[in-house]
């Protein structure tokens, strides 16, 4: 991702202050990839995620008044995207109906980003290989998904999107401390879960000890 | 802790099968592993910032040395990379669309939720033209009251004109419609200055005499008297918008005068209510 300069940045969000949808487009263009990362991370359906990720972008837009210009836009925007995704989650498990486990297997091969990838591996790897990845993608999804909304938010921030301890806490909204304490928590107990489950791991990612 | 004392054993053993130097090794290893009971081990967060370096230097100097003699931090600390880079190795997802807005998303998000994308542009604008829109409103309705009022009061004062007999009756029936313009301080005074300021003929003094000593019990007259000195023939001109051209028209001391004066602000003021009304749609 390329990084948007932080002169081009501020002046991008000063004109969609003034209701220039057309510059807020440029910011969306560039975090949308970031953004829809962590709400289909946090959420683990991609129909879902996309609706939330579009909702979130919608309200940045409405509020992006509040926005001041000292902080970081990218930890701003990360904020809202990721409230929502909070926010739907636990609607969901409120509605145990429209609960997203439902939705979690049924993404089938069939659909377009995972033949892109199918066909991508099959042409420089053997796709057996593929399809071991892509039963680990699932089972780490679905223990992301076992962690607690703050330390899964965490995780997925730090580990999945990269962002630093202190961009974290922007995000968030949390000390240092308590970020550093989430994702550790977020990691043991995303490591307990894919103990429970060796068996699905392929040998190369099989964790080292059985001390219990 | 299990595995220390599963090490410890392991050199037990290893110390009985070696029996030349077993009680030296045993002795050593004892040593090492109490001097490692003595200290804590590490934290879950220690061992997750450790991998992170979000260590301080002393902490990380600390861990270092306890990571080389506990083969259980190591091992945890091994897992938590491999989980760490698990997540790492996790692709991004592709994006099913763009999430670019267009004016329809905004829109069809609009319907969902009634706030508008621009609530306080829209308020600033609304706030200036509803005050507008407002007092041309009442100026309008009341300039149409007027209106009906000189309308009607022209209409009362013909009457009496051809049956000479009942004149004084139809001046105090007069009475009350001139007393109830001015009950609007505002707007009504340039009218009446109008009648008094125009009014030099000897009819316009008795009519304007008549309906002051006509209900000379009631509040009016001392209502009506403030108004007379104030307005300036400039001020006059302004308030009826009619400038004196024709003076027969809106000559009020005349009936028919009083009957122009009524259409022209009835209309006036209609024209404004229509207006206003349309516009605040």
């Amino acid at each position: 991702m390329s990084e948007l300069a932080r002169d081009d940045e501020l002046q991008l969000v000063a004109r969609s202050q003034h209701g220039d949808v057309n510059a807020f487009n440029q910011l969306v263009l560039h975090y949308q990839q970031a953004t829809y990362g962590i709400v289909f991370r946090m959420l683990g359906d991609r129909d879902v995620a996309a609706d939330v990720t579009q909702d979130a972008f919608i309200a940045a837009f409405r509020s992006i008044k509040s926005f001041r210009g000292g902080a970081s836009f990218r930890a701003w925007l990360l904020r809202i995207a990721s409230n929502a995704a909070c926010d739907y989650w636990r609607r969901s498990q409120r509605h145990p109906t429209e609960s997203l486990d439902v939705h979690i297997d049924d993404d089938e091969p069939h659909s377009v980003s995972i033949l892109n990838t199918l066909v991508a591996v099959e042409q420089e790897a053997n796709p057996e290989e593929y399809l071991l990845n892509r039963e680990l993608q699932e089972l780490i999804q679905r223990g992301l998904q076992e962690l607690p909304l703050d330390q899964r938010l965490a995780v997925v921030l730090c580990d999945v999107q990269g962002l630093s301890y202190e961009e974290i806490a922007m995000t968030t909204q949390a000390t240092l401390g308590t970020v550093r304490s989430r994702i550790a928590r977020g990691r043991m107990r995303l490591r307990s879960y894919l103990h429970k489950h060796q068996e699905l791991l392929p040998f190369g990612y099989r964790l080292s000890t059985d001390r219990e | 802790m299990e595995t220390r004392t599963e090490g410890s054993e392991g050199t037990l053993e290893l110390g009985c099968i070696a029996e030349g130097s077993c009680p030296l090794t045993q002795k050593i290893e004892n040593q090492r592993s109490e001097l490692v009971a003595q200290e804590e081990h590490l934290t879950i967060e220690q061992l997750s910032a450790y991998i992170d370096k979000q260590l301080s230097l002393q902490e990380q100097a600390e861990s270092d040395a306890h990571m080389q003699r506990c083969r259980q931090c190591q091992n945890l600390l091994a897992d938590l990379r491999q989980t760490v880079s698990l997540l790492h190795a996790l692709p991004q997802p592709e994006l099913p669309r763009s999430f670019v807005l267009s004016a329809r998303t905004l829109s069809v998000f609009e319907g969902r939720r009634p706030a508008p994308v621009t609530p306080v542009t829209r308020s600033q604008g609304r706030s200036w033209q509803n005050y507008l829109r407002s007092s041309t409103r009442v100026i309008s309705t009341i300039a149409a009251v007027l209106g009906v009022i000189f309308i009607m009061s022209s209409l009362l004062l013909s009457l009496p004109r051809g049956t000479v007999t009942s004149s004084g009756s139809a001046a105090t029936t007069s009475a009350p419609a001139f007393s109830s313009t001015t009950s609007h301080p505002a707007v009504p005074a340039p009218t009446s200055a109008n009648a008094d300021g125009q009014g030099h003929n000897p009819q316009g003094t008795a009519t304007s005499n008549q309906a002051n000593t006509a209900p000379a019990v009631g509040p009016t007259p001392v209502e009506r008297k403030p108004p007379t000195p104030m307005p300036t023939p400039a001020n006059s001109q302004q308030a009826v918008t009619q400038p004196p051209p024709v003076p027969a028209i809106i000559d009020v001391s005349m009936p028919q005068g009083r009957l122009g004066v009524g259409v022209i602000l009835f209309i006036l003021g209609g024209v404004g209510v229509f207006t206003t009304r349309r516009r605040g749609r």
